[in-house]
């Protein structure tokens, strides 16, 4: 990293830290800010509320904020440069609607089938539900990119299988009950407070082995800047390269989904700030780039969605499609000029 | 270093053969042109030779190595190619762009060695590219990006760089840089360069020889002498008049 971007990186570690102590400090409950740090310092409080609040609540959501944006950009990132496509990201290539027919199945169809103690379904079967549904789309997706180079057939197709997917959910609800169907509804909301601090543990590790193994992908993912042709004669094998990449991206961006539920234009956006500020192409560069400007941004919408003051919470997933459609919509304007 | 085609069928699968009976040789110092008209079967036949595309019979020879027994890896140290398409990256300085041809010789990281550091430099002296290398690769003309598509297959360092129309979209000044650029590159550094074209007179006037692909499915070598160019031209009108009768 060139000294400019040290700074720039620097300056995002800064600010994710700040963001990272205002979701602690700030929620519908006021806690006072000596108390936060107090509590933090493991002193205990005069409130024996406000130690769990900070600890059971705030603590876990703010790890998952995090978590789940930095997830999210390094699997949006490999998505682009392997798809060569600046749109592409786990929300358009339907990698989220998979993994919401995953859990769809699973919540829904549980019910449907008259399981009802659903405290029984551990966090792995949700993950697991979540990533397999993730991956079958994306190898769909994947399968249909290895045939077709035409971009715009590609995202077409990647928006119909959306398409087809919300239907199947549809029927799946018809057949559910009350329950099943309020649980599913507010997993489609988006939030980082249904994680807690034993399952956090379960996310951390999978996004932190996801976040490591992209960065050794980032050779691979070099070469593919230039395409397979140009990738292939420079010895890499785009099959087990592609076939990695893949695995990677569906797991990190499927367990996110299945904790979080899905967190819309994190991945698709934040890789175009990563490299409009970081000025590089270099995955070696944008991987951790990516990871702490999505983790800030996440941090930023889990204060914005916590809506501090009042008793209200927002669904996440609708600050970071407000945030990310004008970034978007940007991207494409800015890429009109060429 | 020889670069041999012995009987080579191409093709994308056995029954649909485009193109047969290839035989060629190609010593270390010579710079090749390619010549036929549009969908005879040039671009496949460079993919077949650079390894991107399996031959539909024969074998290709590069040094005592046959090429489709050779991993990925080892043939990115022997054939370096440059092709028609388009590139479009975005924040990616022409310096990193090179720097990319040294990947079959870095670490899983892509890490660059000093040795790789002075090739590259290297490269880039020989590619007139020092006033370029920090600019990106996205805000330099063409007949840059071409400079720069070949600095990055120099710098594979490999025997054989094969070009696909590397003159296609270019000026008349780009186009004679270019060629002037590659022929020094295939004397100097005694590299096999092949490269297809439409640009006849141009690409006769750097070339050592030249290979047609003919309308009656031959390939015809010929060498440069005093009576190349009009050698070359008979046999291309001999072309169109043929399909016109």
């Amino acid at each position: 990293m060139n000294p400019r971007n040290t700074i720039f990186f620097i300056a995002f570690v800064i600010l994710l830290s700040v963001v990272f102590f205002l979701e602690l400090l700030l929620g519908s409950v006021y806690i006072p800010f000596s108390e936060v740090i107090s509590i933090l310092l493991n002193n205990g409080s005069k409130n024996g509320a406000w130690q769990n609040i900070i600890i059971e609540s705030r603590l876990p959501s703010a790890l998952a904020a995090l978590l789940a944006g930095t997830g999210l950009s390094v699997s949006g990132l490999q998505m682009q440069t392997m798809f060569r496509n600046p749109v592409a990201g786990p929300y358009v290539l339907g990698i989220s609607a998979g993994a919401s027919l995953g859990v769809a199945i699973f919540i829904l169809s549980a019910s449907a089938f008259g399981i009802h103690e659903m405290h029984l379904l551990s966090s792995w079967s949700l993950i697991l539900a979540a990533a397999l549904g993730a991956i079958l789309i994306f190898f769909i997706n994947f399968l249909i990119s290895y045939r077709l180079s035409d971009v715009v057939a590609i995202l077409i197709i990647g928006l119909m299988i959306g398409g087809g997917i919300s239907a199947l959910i549809e029927i799946l609800q018809s057949f559910s009950s009350n329950e099943a169907l309020k649980k599913y509804l507010l997993w489609t909301f988006g939030s980082f407070r249904y994680v807690d601090l034993n399952q956090i543990f379960y996310l951390a590790l999978v996004v932190v082995l996801g976040v490591v193994f992209s960065f050794f992908l980032s050779k691979p993912l070099n070469l593919l800047l230039l395409g397979d042709t140009y990738a292939t004669s420079s010895g890499l094998n785009i099959r087990s390269a592609k076939v990695l990449i893949v695995l990677c991206t569906s797991i990190l961006a499927g367990s996110i989904t299945a904790f979080c539920g899905p967190i819309g234009f994190v991945g698709l956006a934040v890789p175009h700030l990563a490299r409009a500020l970081f000025k590089t192409a270099d995955h070696k560069v944008l991987i951790p780039a990516c990871a702490v400007i999505g983790a800030s941004i996440c941090g930023l919408c889990n204060v914005i969605a916590s809506t501090p003051g009042s008793d209200n919470i927002l669904p996440v997933n609708a600050i970071t499609s407000l945030l990310g459609a004008p970034v978007v919509i940007w991207i494409i304007l800015r890429q009109r000029k060429f | 270093m020889e670069l041999k085609a012995e009987n080579l069928s191409i093709g994308y699968r056995s029954d649909k053969i485009i193109f047969s009976d290839i035989s060629f040789s190609a010593c270390e110092g010579e710079m090749i042109a390619l010549l036929g008209i549009n969908g005879i079967g040039k671009s496949t036949l460079l993919r077949t030779i650079s390894g991107l595309q399996k031959s539909a019979g024969g074998n290709i020879l590069v040094g005592e190595k046959k090429l489709e027994s050779l991993p990925v890896g080892e043939r990115a140290k022997l054939i370096s190619i440059v092709l028609t398409e388009k590139i479009f990256v975005d924040n990616i300085s022409v310096k990193e762009f090179i720097a990319l041809g040294r990947s079959p010789y870095t670490n899983w990281m892509g890490k660059l060695s000093d040795e790789d550091l002075k090739e590259l430099d290297k490269v880039i002296v020989v590619m007139k590219l020092d006033k370029l290398q920090h600019k990106f690769f996205n805000q330099i003309s063409d007949g840059e990006k071409q400079k720069v598509l070949i600095a990055r297959a120099l710098c594979q360092q490999t025997p054989v760089i094969i070009l696909d129309e590397p003159t296609a979209f270019l000026d008349f000044r780009n186009k004679k840089e270019i060629l002037e650029l590659l022929s020094s590159v295939s004397h100097e550094l005694k590299k096999i360069v092949i490269l297809s074209t439409h640009d006849i007179d141009a690409s006769l006037a750097y070339c050592s020889k030249c290979w047609l692909m003919t309308e009656e499915r031959k390939f015809i070598e010929i060498k440069r002498s005093e009576k190349f160019r009009s050698e070359v031209m008979n046999l291309l009108f001999a072309e169109t008049s043929n399909s016109h009768s």
